[in-house]
């Protein structure tokens, strides 16, 4: 036992010094990707009009001008020692810019893991109880049909129905005109109630209902799969016909025995499924109008906005990959049957 | 060839006898579907109503006899520019998905293959990018490449690299160990002749599987990018740049505009997803336990 004890200790350690390369690896990607072609960003972000020389002041400022390796050096050192660099657009520190926004992304992903969650967890444990039967194909049949909506359509197809038609869900932005929540967090929900501005958080849980919805639908689907697939494979394990046995009743059976271990895949995929909810809430904020970092990328994406563009991308790159390390030892840890 | 391919064939039809009711109906519905977009694909100028590039006086006019899905603030038919759309969406998405699978192939037979500190490599780096929400990728490329059908292809199969890859490197490495490919070794066949002619058959079986739902991904990437205007530029008539220009009209409350350039996404995406999930349970059947 000894031994397998610090195999897994070497492991956690070993995984967590892989963040770094792989950090490094996605930023290099980026950050070469964008420098192969050489579009102008000053010139996108002036205008054509303006003369050489301002053009060339400006690149020299910006350090444009220099050879590639040494912008590249250059960047990924001050990366590493947390200074992002100035947006050539918002003429402010990167930092400053995504401190502003983060928070609508963070309520946003939230929301969408709590919704989906809520639908995709007891739909695949309602497909696993009722296996083969027409239940569980009826389940199937409607997880390949969500699965199948492209997101930013359920999006427009949410905002028409809820927002144009019946009128009960606000369609754009984070807040009503006029109400002020205090910042303290950034996260309106959470500021409303610790302000003790109830009516203000409700409205700002109104406003995040829809986009996080239409995150969270497009999420239901694996995780109801992987919900009822863990389930099954439990239900088959010699401790539960054990359990049965001794005439434990069937209910207790399965949300007390069966369950607690069908989760841990459950669980596991909800952290891989938040990279995809991270792509996907690109063109979701974009459609509410929320202005989050998914909004912030595409603004930034079609201004050129280098310096910004390869700070979105660096967050978005530590977050997901330290959830996944954090998603990889917890399941190392919990389940000693894995092996690695 | 001949023999391999009727041997292939066979095997199919056997495993598709003993595949579960569910499966054959999956396979045989999202054929159908992919049927239907193929017709579009090939027959689109025979099939469509009107010219999907002319303009008229019929204005934002909502669904009716004469137009089936209405028409968009420039007056043009809104079915027939859809129906001429799917040969852009499917094919883009078929490029996409023979670039990507090309390099997956390349890159990850030799990984597989030949192991060592090569295959380290490009398992660290392809294992980032996996990790990686794969379409904020494909957009910083279609940024760089600029608007386009072969730029958003190009951009599109980027994303769905990684997983190529890792695929096609986890096949290799299950049957390199194989007794056959010892043999052929002692024998003295180099590695090229190995991996060509004894492992890339056995690519063949998720073949369909991966290229279903790589055209899947595709066409949501594809349409996606149309939406945020980063796509194929109109007046080209791509589901997702139609998609687009009917939300500007959304608050007037012409719903056409949204409802049906989706739609046609929708039925791509059923049909895809429907044939990859069916097809995956008929030829895996060891994994169907876990379905």
């Amino acid at each position: 036992m000894g031994n397998g004890n610090m195999k897994l200790r070497y492991y956690f350690i070993l995984r967590t010094l892989l963040i770094i390369p792989t950090v490094i690896i996605l930023l290099s990607t980026v950050f070469f990707m964008m420098h192969i072609i050489p579009g102008d960003p000053v010139r996108v972000l002036y205008g054509e009009e303006l003369p050489e020389e301002y053009i060339e002041e400006i690149r020299h400022e910006l350090g444009l001008d220099q050879p590639m390796y040494v912008q590249y050096i250059d960047y990924m050192g001050k990366f590493f020692r947390g200074d992002l660099g100035i947006s050539f657009r918002y003429k402010v520190p990167v930092w400053r810019k995504i401190i502003d926004v983060y928070p609508t992304t963070v309520e946003l992903t939230i929301g969408a893991v709590f919704l989906s969650t809520l639908m995709g967890i007891p739909l695949g444990i309602f497909a696993a109880l009722k296996r083969d039967t027409a239940w569980d194909h009826a389940v199937r049949g409607l997880s390949l049909y969500l699965y199948s909506n492209p997101g930013f359509w359920i999006a427009l197809l949410l905002q028409l129905f809820f927002g144009l038609f019946l009128g009960i869900f606000p369609i754009s932005g984070r807040t009503p005109i006029g109400v002020r929540i205090e910042r303290i967090t950034g996260l309106l929900i959470l500021d409303g109630l610790l302000s003790g501005n109830l009516s203000g958080a409700l409205e700002a849980m109104r406003y995040m209902f829809l986009p996080s919805l239409s995150i969270a639908l497009s999420s239901v689907p694996m995780l109801s799969r992987v919900t009822r697939a863990s389930l099954i494979d439990v239900m088959g394990e010699d401790y539960i016909k054990t359990a049965r046995a001794t005439g434990v009743p069937e209910s207790k059976v399965v949300y007390q025995h069966a369950l607690r271990n069908a989760l841990l895949p459950v669980i596991t995929s909800l952290g891989f499924s938040f990279a995809w909810m991270l792509g996907g809430s690109t063109i979701t904020e974009t459609i509410f109008g929320l202005p989050g970092l998914g909004s912030l990328l595409i603004t930034s994406l079609t201004g050129r906005d280098f310096n910004l563009i390869q700070g979105i991308v660096g967050i978005y790159a530590i977050v997901v990959v330290t959830l996944n390390t954090i998603v990889d030892i917890v399941y190392a840890k919990a389940d000693p049957r894995v092996k690695f | 060839m001949g023999l391999r391919q009727r041997l292939q064939e066979n095997n199919f039809v056997k495993l598709y006898k003993i595949a579960p009711k569910s499966a054959k109906a999956m396979t045989v519905i999202g054929a159908s579907l992919c049927m239907i977009l193929i017709i579009f694909v090939l027959f689109g100028a025979y099939l469509t109503p009107y010219d999907p590039l002319a303009f008229s006086d019929d204005i934002l006019q909502p669904p009716s006899s004469k137009h089936l899905m209405g028409t968009d603030l420039l007056g043009r038919d809104l079915l027939s520019r859809l129906i001429a759309g799917t040969k852009y969406s499917l094919g883009v998405s078929l490029i996409a998905v023979s670039v990507s699978l090309t390099i997956g192939l390349f890159l990850g037979s030799i990984s597989g293959f030949f192991g060592g500190p090569v295959d380290r490599i490009l398992m660290l780096i392809m294992d980032s990018l996996y990790v990686f929400p794969g379409f904020i990728f494909v957009l910083i490329m279609a940024v760089v490449l600029g608007p386009g059908i072969w730029q958003t292809a190009l951009a599109v199969s980027f994303g769905r690299i990684p997983s190529n890859f890792r695929m096609i490197r986890s096949i290799t490495l299950s049957i390199k160990e194989r007794g056959f490919i010892e043999a052929e070794r002692i024998l003295g066949a180099s590695s090229m002749h190995i991996i060509f002619k004894h492992i890339a058959p056995f690519y063949l079986s998720i073949l369909f599987v991966t290229v279903s739902l790589g055209l899947a991904r595709g066409t949501l990437a594809i349409s996606g990018l149309g939406f945020l205007g980063l796509g194929i530029p109109p007046p080209t008539p791509e589901w997702g740049t139609e998609l687009a220009m009917g939300r500007q009209y959304l608050l007037s409350g012409a719903w056409w505009g949204v409802v049906f350039p989706g739609f046609f996404v929708l039925i791509a995406m059923l049909g895809f997803n429907l044939l990859s999930e069916g097809l995956d349970t008929i030829l895996n059947p060891t994994l169907r336990r876990l379905k």
